[in-house]
């Protein structure tokens, strides 16, 4: 019966069987060069939070930092602004509907944040995913943010959206102070602004540009 | 910082540990580089990096851990050497065992495991590195290593 001793031994001998350093160097250097090439999953079963992160590229895509507003104290005033910019407003999902299934609501608490100076705070379970994004037309370039997946309820599902999240776009519309999200997998997402759950951004930091 | 002088720093360890993380030397390769393009496609933030081996090597457990899409349409298997190696004790068959064992483990008791028994880490460090409660981290090793039929006495004894 194998021992920890065994079990160490076993992997630094593992460690030993390693690929060149100068080809790595070489792929990353080629791929740093050029635009990252768009990852499509298949996108079954997507939960909640996926659909969630996944949905921010959509959010983002229409960034228009000098028209946005900073973070309110009521949803309603946020939703007023989303008419025309979501920029500067938590948005919460409230309810989600895979392809050809019926709606459901939300049991995973995820709030999203797009600040005016071209970055997004996504809060899922007890994460706060930041980073940046880049705009071409309709055509959005989200930096996925790594991050661990260990405190949501359900770690798979926040695994799903972190490959979800990269290089996805989708269509939004705004009516009755409820934000619309088709996404390109076919899931249909519900948001509401969000109350004040979940700690609140400086102003001057949402509107910083 | 230069790309090539950050690489040189923390690439041999980093194929290493991801070797040891995927059981798989072409997986490995492609964790690294998916890990180095991200923080390259920010030179600015290399020279902020104070521990760069271990901020590496906390991205490269993020990446394997979160990247479930990819990662989960390949089953990573283990690499046993192709020449059988005379050994009346069994020791080899224990060793492909074992390697064969670990490659089964799902990501986080591997990555757990790995970061027990490879990185050296405490279980309260391993915690930290992965956002997640002591608790939690014990009872990936708990089962990860009853996966590996390694023996209980061990288990309590361990940390």
């Amino acid at each position: 019966m194998p021992t920890e001793d065994d079990l160490r031994a076993l992997l630094q001998d593992e460690a030993r069987d390693v690929p060149g350093a100068h080809g790595v160097v070489g792929a990353v250097r080629d791929r740093v060069a050029r635009p990252a090439p768009r990852r499509w999953p298949t996108f079954v079963g997507v939960s909640a939070v996926a659909a969630a992160i996944a949905a921010v590229a959509v959010l983002l895509s229409v960034n228009r930092p000098d028209e946005h507003s900073q973070t309110s104290e009521t949803g309603a005033e946020s939703a007023a602004d989303l008419a025309t910019s979501p920029v500067g407003t938590d948005w919460r999902l409230v309810a989600y509907q895979h392809p050809g299934k019926s709606p459901q609501s939300v049991t995973v608490e995820t709030s999203m944040l797009l600040r005016g100076n071209g970055t997004y705070r996504i809060h899922v379970c007890k994460h706060d995913l930041t980073d940046v994004y880049t705009l071409d037309g309709d055509s959005l370039h989200i930096r996925d943010s790594s991050t661990a997946a260990w405190a949501c309820p359900d770690p798979e599902e926040m695994a799903t959206a972190m490959a979800a999240l990269s290089n996805s776009t989708s269509r939004w519309s705004i009516s009755n102070d409820e934000l619309t999200l088709n996404t390109d997998f076919g899931d249909v997402l519900t948001y509401r602004p969000a109350p004040q759950t979940y700690p609140k951004e400086h102003p001057s930091e949402v509107a910083s540009s | 910082m230069e790309l090539d002088e950050f690489c040189r720093e923390v690439l041999p360890a980093s194929l290493g540990f991801a070797r040891v993380l995927t059981a798989d030397r072409g997986l490995a390769e492609d964790l690294v580089q998916d890990v180095l393009v991200k923080l390259c496609s920010r030179p600015d933030r290399l020279d902020a990096i104070a521990n760069r081996e271990a901020y590496v090597r906390r991205m490269l457990v993020n990446e394997y851990v979160s990247w479930g899409r990819k990662w989960s349409r390949i089953s990573a298997t283990a690499q046993v050497p192709d020449t059988p190696t005379p050994d009346p004790s069994g020791a080899v068959d224990d060793r492909d065992l074992l390697l064969t064992s670990l490659a089964a483990l799902p990501r986080r008791q591997r990555a757990v495991i790995v970061l027990r028994y490879f990185a050296g880490l405490a279980d309260d460090e391993i915690a930290e590195e992965l956002s997640c409660s002591v608790s939690t981290v014990r009872s990936h090793i708990s089962r990860g290593l009853a996966a590996l039929r390694i023996s209980e006495a061990v288990i309590e004894g361990a940390h």
